[in-house]
């Protein structure tokens, strides 16, 4: 019984948390008269609370074909967030990990300035760095490309950081015995290092993954073409009167970052702990 | 576990990548394929173009007398006859019994007006002698008025001067005085009836002079209308053989007419007690027709002069003179008598009553002098006041027969008048001579067609158009036969739409093809008209060479002609209309999250003209790169998305 009641309070914390899914699930299967009789208190603004039901009364799945058969926009969106966020995870595991191995194991000056520089970059937000970052991408000419979404992101300070912990935490006797046993630095990099912070490379591209998978900002400020706009960008353009539609378009938004938390959640969690732990 | 979770990640990826393609292939069944192009310069043109038939420029129409029973027919539509050609043939039967009964016709009608002249003629004597007859009543109450008043007056008078004797004598010789005036009563008594029986006498010899002058006039007249009376009223030849005309009275009577007028002017003066009364005839003729005449009251003392007589003429005069002309002498004379019998009734009624009175003044004598020889003792005063009681008594008498005469004028000259009103006129006689005229027309139409034994021919060289008549039927009022003259030449006349008004107008060059190929150039149009049986078609004629086309024969027409330059020419299949104006769709670009897409943009345009194939737009109306959408296979609206074929 002791142990029941905390349980108990968890679930009802967990039904909570997880309510807005059960929400917007049950709202991809209304028809529209009913979605639009739930939501006028908002939409039409008639006053009053919006009303929600657990059951639809009259389900449908008018709103999945809809979306998977006319809306050819939602899967350019679709596919340049994939791209994106491939594109975005690939570079950091290239940039971040050395980057975060060489901050971690190798003694060079101004290392440690180099470290606190890391951190000071990660703490600041996006929108700091949003006029340089565009001055800088327009003399590039990488504006309204998807390069100048990816690259800012690819060098991003979050992965290092995390990385950073994870290789700081390999003992250095194992490092100084592949040394005797003449392993050089790249061999030691890539057999002893990265299989030694597997834990923390994957959990750094599982919160990346979630951040670029939902990116808005830098593609609503750098990018002017439509048609290379990710999925983030594709509920706002979606009127009132397609409400089914946008509850589905979340529904497949929301499946990709579901899986890749499930695939990484043992690693999103010791990442997540590295993070918070003081140096 | 994780490998599951894997799978289904990748069996995702791979779900939306399959209906990437599959919301692309419905996508692009739904976006339109069109295609399109640039506006340029250009001109209009309108080509007006119909077919129609050749016919003769002019056409003729053969008639006859309608009513005639068609024999036989020469001919049938589209038969080419030359000029003196047998056309049909009228039944000569028929056309005789028309013939004849057209002229028993004109017989009835002669005799039907020779009897309303004789009507005419009998009419205008009735209303003569109705005329005369008010004459006579109007006279004969003047006479017995005039009479009866100058009685009257005279006894009135007489009255009042035995009233004044009695009082100048009354003193001395009352009783002689009185006695006196009887005496004188009874001489001016005496006189009087002689003077009425001397009257009497010289009117019958008046009348009997009037007689012998009018059977003298009628005499002489009667010669020189002998010829028209025969000629008219066969029935009054009784009057030349049987009655001859009296001559020898007509020489030897020389009285005139106007004696009697003297007659009956002495007869005035001898009943009227006043010189007024011996006023002249003209006096009395112009003083009847205005109805002044009147018995005056006593003070003026200027009883009734007149006689009423419109034309001037005498009672007499006027039988003398008119009506006698075409009557018997016997019958003349018997109504000259009569219309002057009132005129002997009144002398003899005047010596009736002037005889009376005279009786009346010897007994009154005699009755005197009896009662003065019994009652001597009388007195003067008794006397004066039967004197003056009998003064009053006669004036009054005198005046109610001054009332009693103009009563009985005012109802004679309105009979006179009457009498004398006049009539409307009469035209019956010029409609018949019209009437007579025109059935002789007909008559003569009639029996030039028999001369021609029945047989009507063309008068020209053509073709026959079309045959109104039938076999045994009776001709029409109007055509019979209609012909087309060959010598006026052929013409195409072509029917197009009202619509073409615009684009086809005289002289505008046209080409002419016929249906076996045959084409003509360089013509013009003559004309172009309204349909007279459509008016929503026009006509269009072109006049053709000489014997380039026969008659009859189906041809087509084209007229072109082209508009000014314009600098926006599109195909007329861009071209939408909406509300009474139009519009298109042009290309535009469009940025969207597929990229660089195409759509339709609706313009409004200002169409200046166009035929079938093009129109003109107002300049501006498009820019100079902008694609006009010319098909699409789908509907198109403003922004729907497109797909450009090359």
């Amino acid at each position: 019984m002791k142990g029941k009641l905390p349980m108990l309070l968890l679930g009802a914390l967990a039904f909570l948390c997880c309510y807005p899914v059960l929400f917007l699930l049950t709202g991809t299967l209304m028809d529209n008269g009913e979605l639009r009789e739930a939501l006028s208190p908002v939409v039409q603004q008639s006053g009053g609370a919006v009303t929600w039901r657990l059951l639809p009364r009259y389900p449908t799945l008018q709103h999945y074909l809809e979306l998977l058969l006319d809306e050819p926009e939602f899967f350019v969106m679709f596919w340049n967030t994939v791209k994106l966020t491939a594109a975005i995870l690939a570079g950091q595991f290239l940039i971040g990990t050395p980057a975060a191995w060489g901050l971690a194991r190798f003694c060079f000056p101004l290392r440690r300035l180099l470290s606190v520089l890391y951190i000071i970059l990660m703490m600041m937000p996006f929108q700091v760095r949003m006029l340089s970052d565009y001055l800088v991408l327009d003399r590039l000419h990488l504006l309204d490309t998807h390069a100048g979404i990816i690259l800012p992101a690819v060098f991003s300070t979050f992965p290092v950081f995390i990385m950073y912990r994870f290789f700081r935490a390999i003992p250095e006797a194992i490092l100084e015995s592949a040394r005797l046993d003449g392993a050089g630095v790249l061999q030691i990099f890539f057999y002893i290092g990265l299989p030694l912070g597997a834990g923390g490379i994957v959990s750094a591209l599982v919160l990346s993954f979630l951040e670029y998978w939902n990116l808005i900002e830098q593609p609503l400020t750098f990018l002017k073409d439509k048609s290379l706009w990710p999925l983030a960008l594709y509920l706002p353009n979606i009127g009132a009167e397609k409400a089914g539609t946008a509850f589905v378009s979340s529904v497949f938004t929301l499946a990709p970052a579901v899986f890749t938390f499930l695939l990484g959640k043992d690693y999103l969690e010791q990442g997540i702990a590295a993070a918070a732990v003081k140096e | 576990m994780k490998r599951k979770i894997g799978s289904a990640f990748a069996g995702f990826l791979a779900f939306m990548l399959l209906f990437t393609l599959l919301s692309r292939a419905a996508d692009s069944m739904t976006v339109a394929r069109v295609t399109a192009q640039r506006a340029r310069k250009g001109r209009i043109s309108h080509r007006v173009s119909g077919s129609g038939k050749v016919v003769q420029n002019r056409e003729q129409a053969v008639s006859t007398l309608a009513g005639q029973t068609v024999k036989a027919i020469y001919v049938e539509e589209g038969q080419q006859v030359a000029a003196g050609d047998l056309l049909f043939e009228v039944d000569l039967e028929s056309l005789r019994g028309q013939i004849l009964e057209k002229k028993q016709e004109i017989q009835i009608a002669d005799l039907q007006t020779g009897d309303k002249l004789s009507a005419l003629d009998a009419q205008k004597k009735q209303d003569a002698i109705n005329q005369s007859h008010a004459a006579q009543d109007y006279a004969a109450a003047a006479q017995k008025g005039g009479t009866a008043v100058s009685r009257a007056k005279e006894e009135w008078n007489r009255a009042r001067k035995k009233l004044s004797s009695l009082k100048e004598d009354a003193t001395e010789t009352g009783a002689d005085a009185v006695q006196a005036v009887l005496e004188e009563t009874c001489r001016e008594k005496q006189a009087d009836y002689d003077l009425a029986l001397q009257y009497r006498e010289d009117l019958e010899e008046a009348i009997d002079d009037l007689v012998e002058k009018a059977l003298t006039d009628a005499q002489e007249d009667a010669s020189a209308m002998r010829a028209n009376v025969r000629a008219t009223v066969g029935a009054q030849e009784v009057f030349t053989e049987e009655t001859p005309f009296p001559d020898e009275a007509a020489q030897d009577t020389t009285a005139d007419p106007t004696l009697l007028s003297a007659a009956a002017q002495t007869e005035t003066e001898n009943v009227s007690a006043e010189p007024e009364n011996t006023a002249g005839t003209a006096q009395q003729r112009e003083a009847l027709p205005d109805g002044q005449e009147s018995y005056t009251t006593p003070q003026t003392e200027t009883p009734y002069t007149g006689i009423p007589q419109d034309e001037g003429e005498w009672i007499v005069g006027e039988s003398g003179d008119q009506s006698w002309e075409k009557e018997d002498p016997w019958l003349l004379e018997l109504r000259i008598r009569q219309e002057n019998q009132p005129l002997l009734d009144a002398a003899d009624q005047q010596i009736r009553l002037l005889k009376g009175e005279k009786e009346e003044a010897d007994a009154a004598l005699a009755d005197y002098l009896q009662k003065k020889a019994q009652s001597a003792q009388m007195s003067v005063s008794e006397m004066r006041r039967q004197l003056t009681e009998e003064v009053r008594a006669k004036r009054q008498a005198y005046e109610d027969a001054v009332m009693a005469a103009n009563d009985g004028l005012r109802s004679a000259a309105q009979a006179a008048e009457n009498a004398s009103a006049p009539k409307g006129s009469d035209s019956t006689a010029e409609i018949d001579a019209i009437t007579r005229e025109q059935k002789e027309l007909e008559l003569s139409k009639l029996e030039r067609l028999l001369a021609a034994d029945g047989k009507v021919t063309s008068p020209i060289n053509g073709v026959v158009l079309s045959v109104q008549i039938l076999t045994g039927e009776k001709t029409p009022d109007g055509t019979a036969i209609l012909l087309s003259d060959k010598a006026s030449g052929n013409k195409l006349v072509v029917r197009v739409s009202q619509e073409q008004d615009a684009y086809i107008a005289r002289s505008d060059p046209v080409t002419v093809t016929t249906g076996s190929g045959k084409k003509l150039e360089g013509l013009t149009v003559d004309s172009v008209r309204t349909d007279e049986e459509d008016a929503e078609q026009l006509d269009v004629t072109v006049q053709l060479p000489a014997d380039a086309i026969e008659a009859g024969v189906s041809a087509t027409m084209e007229a072109v002609r082209d508009s000014e330059l314009f600098d926006c020419c599109i195909p007329v299949q861009a071209l939408y209309e909406d509300k009474g104006g139009y519009y298109v769709f042009v290309l535009t670009e469009k940025e969207t999250v597929l990229g660089t897409e195409l759509s339709a943009q609706r313009i409004d345009v200002q169409v200046l003209d166009k035929n079938e194939t093009d129109a003109a737009l107002q300049n501006g109306s498009l820019n100079g790169g902008q694609q006009v959408i010319v098909a699409s296979d789908k509907t198109l609206a403003q922004g729907s998305r497109v797909r450009l074929e090359q």
